[in-house]
């Protein structure tokens, strides 16, 4: 896989398709060499996945814009940040801790990780911890820090029934109320949540598997929940850019971060406003050279057919980001079912538009191959 | 493959084979199975059955490829080693055990695992024994298999087993995933190691594919993906001829030949037409009454042009088309063929007292009454 640096990637896909399986693939193999993003190549040679990522690789080309002499095959460290919106950390630590990071990868490839839980953006984690406080569980922390995970819980500083959301910012718990510029640790005698924090604070070395679970009230406006992310991401980004110059985000997904949450009766926010937000989001991204894996719910559109074959994301999506990678079913004569992706977009790139079956196990991808048997009524 | 026609000594060149090997069906103490003469590798064999002979009827022509084939160097040296073969096999919709047990002497072997008890009792030596990889239909979803992988079963009995793999899918709908253990094994670079922790086996020099059988495949999901999956495998497997090889040790990078079994009654004529392209060469399978005697035989239809130029006697790898070879197709021993004329019919069996058949059936009776199983 070559993708651009910078591209944003949509993986758009049906329930059980391994949307979150696939993101978390790219995000723990994906290698930045010379602007170009590629998977198949960090992957040890006693891994499993050798092969269908280096058949992955191989879907996706990239354009001979560069000359012979700006080619120095250098790596950069590469900050690797995973927002999850659907499933809390632990439920992911249980059923994907096999392409989580440990402490010792971390180490010996000099990349810093950081899972950020963003669920309590529907759930309401701090509305739970308040009024539930004796459910609350400890050992899903303690099992992320039996993994090597340093632990870090942000608040909405400021936040009250009222506050305008333009004014919503990052606090870490127990500090003084600081907007998102300002935030460093409280206690000084750890070290801090950020990278620059905690080399300065004498304890950079002590992990480099950061989790960020973030407290605040269910927050039904997407746009106030991009804001507030990006304003976590540009905190994280500017205290390390110095470090890791490679920037690799995974956002799974896409569609629960601008998702509506409606109550009866209340109009749907317009269109336009939802790729408002996406293009606010992508642009802003790009732009920093972040590249992008967002998973994406497929929605099944037969207006936007090619050949009446449902080419699904009836959404804004594949407009807005520069690639989109589909995920589907295929149905056989005798009703068995196989999964297949397809590369629809790739900006900046060449790609095989060909369907590839491919399979999944707790090491992520596990087999891609060219798909064969085509339906023939061309469903 | 179909069309190719490319002799096995333009092949390219191998630094540790610098002949390249041929395939001999039938081996140990006897001289293989008559009729068949050594079959070069990148060919595709059609075994087409005639709607009076039934899959069953064939299992010993079956046993003796997957049990006793050979790997032969070619060039001109006669004396040269024999070798390993690999044999990938795929049964759709068929127990691998029913051509194991249609070699077993009854009661020969006490063990539940047909396969394995046949794979006990092959006594000749382990380096030239064929390595099986069998791949089958019947497998459900348990805790261990979700994700699939390569399930082995080993039989073994210290050195005097050959290790074979097996792998079971759930259903037989789904061509991809038949492709997928497909290319799983061809990836491998040598037998999966014992429970005991015994150094793996070699593979060896040759890769032949048995599919048992288009027909099964036609029935589960049509003619046009099951021919869909014939072509795949012709052009992503063992087969393709002036690939550029990078010899690093796994089974694809070696030659290899295609086996796969087609029932007449099963396809319209037309089909038939269209699926005898993809093949080099068509064995087929018939029945011939005579008396109260039933017997199976075959023969070659068509075979691939091949170059004889500089290796082996011309007779060992040309068939004989004036001939066909008729069989008893009895439970229990290996093989035994007699070579008959084309137009043999039962009028010659109830004249001649001394014809072939008449021998071939007076062997069964004595080995009856000698107390073996028949």
């Amino acid at each position: 896989m070559s993708i651009p640096r910078g591209n944003t990637v949509v993986i758009a896909g049906d329930p059980g398709t391994g949307k979150s399986t696939i993101l978390l693939t790219f995000l723990r193999y994906g290698t930045e060499v010379d602007g170009v993003v590629s998977i198949g190549e960090s992957v040890p040679d006693a891994s499993r996945c050798k092969v269908p990522l280096m058949s992955f690789d191989r879907l996706v080309r990239n354009l001979p814009s560069k000359s012979a002499d700006s080619v120095s095959n250098n790596r950069y460290p590469t900050l690797r940040v995973f927002v999850s919106l659907e499933n809390s950390f632990q439920r992911i630590l249980d059923h994907h801790g096999a392409l989580l990071p440990t402490k010792a990868d971390s180490v010996s490839s000099g990349d810093l990780y950081v899972a950020i839980d963003a669920t309590s953006f529907f759930s309401g984690r701090l509305e739970d911890m308040l009024r539930y406080p004796q459910l609350q569980r400890s050992d899903g922390d303690a099992a992320a820090r039996d993994a090597g995970w340093a632990l870090y819980k942000f608040v909405l500083g400021g936040w009250a029934p009222n506050t305008d959301a333009q004014s919503l910012y990052w606090q870490a718990p127990d500090a003084e109320p600081k907007a998102v510029d300002q935030l460093v640790s409280q206690d000084r005698g750890s070290p801090g949540p950020f990278p620059r924090d905690r080399e300065h604070s004498g304890g950079g070395s002590e992990s480099n598997l950061l989790l960020y679970t973030l407290m605040t009230p269910p927050l039904p406006d997407p746009m106030q929940r991009v804001r507030l992310l990006k304003d976590l991401l540009a905190a994280l980004y500017s205290r390390s850019h110095e470090k890791y110059k490679a920037r690799i985000l995974g956002i799974d997904s896409l569609s629960a971060l601008l998702s509506l949450m409606h109550e009866p009766g209340v109009d749907e926010q317009p269109k336009q406003g939802r790729r408002l937000h996406i293009l606010n989001m992508v642009r802003w991204l790009e732009e920093h050279g972040v590249t992008t894996f967002m998973a994406c719910e497929a929605v099944r559109d037969m207006t936007q057919t090619i050949r009446r074959h449902p080419l699904f994301l009836g959404t804004q999506e594949r407009y807005i980001a520069s690639g989109v990678i589909q995920l589907d079913y295929h149905q056989y004569s005798s009703g068995d079912l196989i999964r297949y992706l397809r590369i629809l977009k790739m900006r900046g790139a060449g790609h095989d538009m060909r369907s590839h079956a491919y399979d999944l196990d707790e090491n992520g991808l596990s087999w891609l191959e060219p798909l064969f048997a085509e339906p023939e009524d061309g469903r | 493959m179909a069309g190719m026609n490319m002799s096995p000594t333009s092949r390219t060149s191998d630094s540790d084979n610098p002949e390249g090997y041929l395939l001999k069906i039938g081996a140990g103490n006897e001289q293989g199975v008559p009729g068949v003469p050594l079959l070069p590798p990148y060919y595709a064999y059609l075994l087409k059955i005639s709607q009076s002979v039934g899959l069953v009827d064939i299992y010993p022509f079956l046993a003796e490829l997957m049990f006793h084939a050979r790997a032969v160097p070619s060039g001109p040296s006669l004396t040269a080693p024999e070798a390993a073969v690999n044999i990938v096999s795929i049964f759709i919709d068929d127990q691998r055990d029913n051509i194991a047990n249609s070699m077993l002497p009854e009661g020969s072997v006490n063990e539940d695992d047909a396969f394995l008890a046949r794979c006990l009792h092959d006594e000749s030596d382990p380096k030239i024994r064929p390595r099986n990889f069998i791949i089958d239909t019947f497998g459900e979803f348990g805790a261990g298999d979700l994700n699939e992988r390569l399930e082995t079963s080993i039989g073994e009995a210290g050195n005097q087993s050959p290790v074979y793999l097996r792998t079971s899918l759930v259903g037989a709908g789904n061509p991809m995933r038949m492709m997928q253990r497909f290319t799983a094994i061809n990836n491998l670079k040598e037998m999966p190691k014992t429970p005991k922790g015994d150094h793996p086996l070699n593979l060896g020099q040759i890769n032949c594919l048995l599919l048992s059988s288009i027909s099964y495949l036609y029935r589960t999901m049509g003619f046009r993906d099951a021919m869909l999956l014939v072509r795949q495998m012709l052009e992503r497997g063992v087969w393709k001829p002036g690939m550029t090889r990078k010899n690093d040790g796994r089974m694809l990078e070696q030659d290899g030949l295609l086996f796969a079994i087609l029932h007449e009654g099963v396809f319209r004529d037309d089909e038939i037409r269209y699926a005898e392209t993809f093949f080099d060469a068509v064995i087929r399978f018939d029945s011939l009454y005579c008396s109260r005697w039933r017997f199976v035989t075959y023969g070659f239809e068509m075979f691939p042009l091949v170059g004889g130029h500089g290796y082996r006697k011309p007779d060992e790898y040309l068939p004989r088309f004036d001939q066909k070879y008729a069989y008893l197709p009895t439970a229990g021993q290996r093989l035994k063929a007699v070579a008959i004329s084309r137009e043999y019919d039962k009028v010659y069996f109830e004249q001649d007292m001394n014809s072939p058949l008449r021998k071939l059936i007076n062997g069964v009776q004595c080995s009856a009454s000698a107390g073996e199983a028949v």
